[in-house]
């Protein structure tokens, strides 16, 4: 049995165009809800280890905006979408320059993000959906808005993922006009699901 | 992220960051210069997956503490504590009260088997917290997000209001 930290090449393949896909579904999704062409890169996906996420954000001390569900159904997994704050905040006021503005700009700023994850989130599990075959239901997104290391932290801690290992997709959302704002999208399948997932896209048997 | 660290150097700063719902135990002794700071992210051994290091649980980590602390401290091992963290970053993450507040209580109760007086504190509530240990533990300082440090000399739980 293939375990997380020996996928073959094909497999990460799999994943690498996965991400890409569920990548383009969520760049559409954004920009219907936003009526901005919105564009979606995805220059890396791969697999971490949980403790070295931080180094993907900029360190433990950087400000970062989470997202996190869980995903249940035929395959369970935690999903977890993580912006630097600084970025999230500037592609915010970009889009909605006049509702920033107000007093209120910081809970609107705290719903909007969430939105847009919440928009993310749903359609990458959307992507592994139609992928896999599989019936997978995302909760209601949490979010968090704190220092990256205390974030992944409290996740590691939570959901009992010290030592595992994590599919990371690192993705850059392209608005026009606005410099770019890296997402981190991380899921977490426990390690039965993993070559569940892998057999729903017909790759556990080729090697 | 779970470390312990222990110095007899008045001049070593010790500085943990991005403190969420993990704790920090500033261990440190009475009479001579000498600290112990263990950043611990679990409650209690028996909860975490096997094979796991020691030094991520509460209970393990203070243990293996206190046994480095004794390997330093020439006669008496009159020690007393600090604990800083426990806090919830994610509402409604996980079952109960969440894991920062049973890091809490863990660390308490750990503390009170070994005997060791919690003499302050600045734990729960909802924001990280950067915590600052200089001059083998005399001074020692916790920033709250987005605020500046101040001098720990008290017991504060910051426990989020019931809903």
């Amino acid at each position: 049995m293939t375990g997380p930290h020996d996928l073959t090449e094909l497999q990460l393949d799999a994943l690498r165009e996965l991400g890409n896909v569920g990548s383009g579904h969520a760049a559409t999704s954004l920009s219907t809800m936003l009526g901005v062409p919105v564009k979606m890169e995805v220059p890396a996906v791969g697999l971490s280890d949980v403790s070295q996420i931080g180094d993907l954000l900029g360190g433990r001390e950087a400000m970062v905006r989470a997202v996190y569900l869980l995903v249940s159904g035929e395959l369970e997994g935690h999903m977890a979408l993580i912006m630097r704050e600084a970025e999230a905040l500037r592609l915010l006021a970009a889009l909605m320059p006049e509702r920033l503005s107000n007093q209120k700009s910081d809970e609107l700023a705290e719903s909007a993000l969430a939105e847009i994850g919440n928009i993310l989130t749903s359609a990458y599990v959307g992507a592994l959906t139609r992928w896999t075959g599989l019936d997978l239901r995302p909760s209601p997104p949490l979010t968090a808005h704190d220092q990256a290391g205390a974030i992944l932290d409290s996740l590691t801690a939570e959901l009992q993922l010290a030592g595992r290992t994590v599919l990371t997709l690192e993705g850059r959302l392209e608005v026009p006009s606005v410099p770019g704002c890296g997402i981190l999208l991380l899921f977490l399948p426990p390690p039965a699901s993993l070559p569940r997932m892998l057999g729903a896209l017909g790759l556990d048997a080729l090697q | 992220m779970a470390s312990t660290v222990v110095t007899t150097d008045p001049s070593e700063t010790l500085r943990i960051v991005g403190l969420g719902s993990c704790v920090a135990i500033v261990l440190r002794h009475v009479q001579v210069p000498l600290v112990g700071v263990g950043h611990f992210m679990l409650p209690r051994r028996a909860l975490g997956v096997q094979d796991e290091s020691d030094d991520k649980f509460v209970d393990a980590g203070l243990g293996a503490m206190v046994v480095k602390l004794a390997r330093r401290a020439e006669h008496s091992m009159e020690l007393e504590a600090l604990l800083v963290g426990g806090s919830r970053m994610f509402r409604g993450l996980g079952a109960g009260a969440g894991i920062g507040r049973r890091n809490v209580q863990a660390a308490t109760e750990s503390l009170e088997e070994h005997g060791i007086p919690l003499v302050g504190g600045d734990v729960g509530g909802t924001l990280s917290r950067n915590l600052l240990v200089k001059a083998c533990g005399r001074e020692v300082s916790v920033a709250l997000l987005g605020q500046a440090g101040a001098p720990l000399t008290a017991w504060f739980d910051r426990e989020e209001p019931q809903t």
